[in-house]
């Protein structure tokens, strides 16, 4: 049982029903302990042991965090859209929450470059702004239909 | 005649450069500093693919289609903001790199002359080139200086490489000359 096969397994089973890679590292981030940054997961840590899984969830955030600082901002809009529509929530309401609470700040891993985070940080924030300018077009254009 | 004048004029300005980089080792070597005990391996290099995704207009295009004039303004802002970050940090790290290599080779006579003013002379166009990308980036935005962009990371890479090789050959050496 080494690290290779956990990160397999999370990123084909634990994280096999999850759409993109936006909500994959919300997902992820959300095993690690903001208090001391160390991941666990149950599950994982029940078949391969805990160190392997706190290993295999560390590098899946990575990989993932530094897959989205390298995306286009096209497909970051799409993915922060699929993961709003996902929350059930209204997505003006999400929006505005993000904006406001900067929930994504806590999405980054550990280890990573500083200017991979602002440039992620920047992207989620044209990104938002994106999704507000387009939702005030449309009741705009709803308004003058 | 006057081109002659011009050429001049610069070979002694690029002498009286490379005569005060060679003072300043002097003056640095008396003088213990931060990232003095690591290997050059440890600095890193700069990377290309996050440069190219700052500076590419794919993302520029996107938000000229999609968002508002004020969200056009916002990323222009932004964009230009991490530009000049990115601009920063690769500067700050090749300053890094050439203190750490100054101080190493400063006890070493096995050091090859025309390697070290090879480097030299990159270090100088690299720094050259990021002031005036410091500029280009503020007065045109990152979007148009992708081209110049290109050309100074594929010095500061260059800068990488031979310091990188004369690292290596030092150790190889077995004397490595690390300053104390």
């Amino acid at each position: 049982m080494n690290v290779d096969a956990a990160i397999h397994d999370i990123m084909n089973r634990t994280l096999a029903g999850v759409s993109d890679d936006l909500s994959r590292l919300i997902c992820v981030a959300s095993t690690r302990d903001y208090n001391t940054g160390r991941y666990h997961h149950e599950g994982l840590a029940s078949h391969f042991t805990e160190e392997v899984a706190e290993s295999a969830l560390e590098t899946c955030h990575r990989e993932l965090f530094q897959q989205l600082a390298l995306s286009s901002l096209e497909d970051l809009v799409r993915q922060l859209e699929s993961y709003i529509s996902s929350t059930t929530e209204p997505p003006v309401r999400v929006v505005e929450a993000w904006e406001k609470l900067q929930p994504y700040r806590v999405t980054i891993p550990l280890e990573c470059d500083s200017l991979s985070v602002e440039m992620f940080f920047s992207n989620i924030k044209c990104a938002l702004a994106i999704l507000r300018s387009r939702r005030a077009r449309n009741l705009q254009g709803l308004q003058s239909a | 005649m006057n081109h002659l004048l011009f050429f001049v004029f610069v070979g002694l300005l690029f002498m009286g450069l490379l005569l005060l980089w060679a003072l300043n080792i002097n003056r640095t070597a008396s003088r213990s500093g931060e990232h003095g005990d690591l290997p050059v391996e440890e600095f890193e290099r700069p990377s290309l693919i996050l440069a190219d995704r700052i500076f590419s207009s794919q993302d520029w295009d996107y938000v000229r289609r999609e968002a508002s004039y004020q969200v056009q303004q916002e990323f222009q802002r932004e964009r230009k903001r991490i530009a000049l970050l990115c601009l920063k940090q690769t500067r700050r790290d090749a300053v890094k790199l050439m203190k750490f290599h100054r101080r190493t080779i400063r006890h070493n006579i096995e050091v090859n002359p025309s390697v070290e003013i090879k480097l030299a002379v990159n270090y100088l166009a690299f720094l050259f080139l990021c002031a005036a990308l410091q500029v280009l980036i503020r007065t045109r935005g990152p979007f148009r200086t992708r081209r110049i962009m290109g050309r100074a990371f594929g010095v500061a890479n260059e800068l990488w490489s031979v310091s990188e090789r004369l690292m290596s050959g030092l150790n190889a050496s077995g004397d490595r000359g690390v300053p104390s």
